[in-house]
């Protein structure tokens, strides 16, 4: 061990952006380097919400970390993040609970506004005014 | 991101994880634990620094790789702004600029360990998240880089 850091956790971070493989198989691909990453040792598994772009080709992170859920065992994971102005609270409470029982217990939360004005605007939500619930 | 919101993390024990480059993350970080009052036997926090990671046998290898796969993301990440005429901030628009901001750690195992290290002990961040697989890198190399940071990088930074 280097003297200089103390002891470290590791994450993966994913915008699942697109590639040069169809959709399908970059889905395929990056679920097969996240069991990698569950058998390597990394703590957390974090994936991006982005909305049309190429960026994020993973809109619903839910669906995605569901398929992580049934094929990790001890990797962590979540969304970072998930974008509050886009949900029911209540819609994403039920969403959370269900990925952290299909997992036990490994869900780990990310939430934040987003930082796209334009990804919001497709979504009808004015980012200059999305930095508050209603 | 500012310090503010630092302390404010802090003082609702959530983990954060940042793409600031060092010399802009240090100060949050120390805002961060400045502001952290855990109780008794609390778990610490995770305060993290989020950088894109190629590693490969060798430096000139990884940089091959890693460079037009950088370049792709590069182009996903700003291409809804360029439809509307608008170029996000702050993020480098090539991997050699990537890694003089301190946004990406490229290299043979060794060089990743040394540059790993740098980052870490410049920003006091506890924890290190990386973007192993970007843009057009082909799922062979990501795997290869990603397995070779676990075996040859991370046992560096581990006491057990």
């Amino acid at each position: 061990m280097l003297a200089a850091v103390p002891d470290m956790a590791f994450g993966i971070f994913d915008h699942v952006d697109r590639g040069a493989d169809p959709v399908g198989t970059l889905y395929a691909n990056r679920l097969a380097l996240v069991e990698t990453a569950d058998r390597a040792g990394f703590r957390t598994y974090h994936v991006a919400e982005h909305h049309a772009t190429p960026l994020g080709m993973a809109p619903s992170p839910g669906i995605f970390l569901a398929a992580i859920a049934q094929r990790t065992a001890r990797l962590r994971f979540g969304p970072l993040v998930y974008l509050l102005p886009l949900y029911s609270p209540l819609r994403l409470i039920e969403e959370i609970a269900m990925l952290d029982q299909m997992s036990g217990g490994r869900f780990e939360l990310g939430v934040g506004r987003g930082i796209s004005p334009y990804e919001l605007a497709y979504h009808g939500v004015d980012f200059h005014r999305s930095g508050k619930a209603s | 991101v500012n310090g503010e919101a630092a302390a404010d993390a802090a003082r609702r024990g959530v983990n954060v994880v940042s793409t600031l480059g060092n010399a802009a993350l240090k100060p949050l970080v120390e805002r961060y634990f400045e502001s952290w009052r855990g109780e008794a036997g609390a778990v610490a926090p995770l305060v993290g620094a989020q950088r894109h990671v190629c590693v490969a046998e060798t430096d000139a290898e990884a940089m091959a790789i890693a460079r037009p796969a950088y370049k792709a993301w590069y182009d996903s990440l700003t291409s809804l702004w360029r439809s509307f005429n608008t170029v996000p901030m702050r993020f480098a628009e090539s991997l050699e600029r990537a890694i003089a901001g301190d946004a990406a750690i490229v290299g043979s195992p060794e060089t990743v360990r040394v540059e790993l290290e740098r980052h870490l002990t410049e920003t006091r961040c506890t924890y290190f998240v990386g973007r192993f697989a970007f843009g057009t890198l082909a799922h062979e190399d990501a795997s290869r880089s990603l397995a070779l940071f676990a075996r040859e990088v991370m046992p560096h930074f581990r006491t057990v």
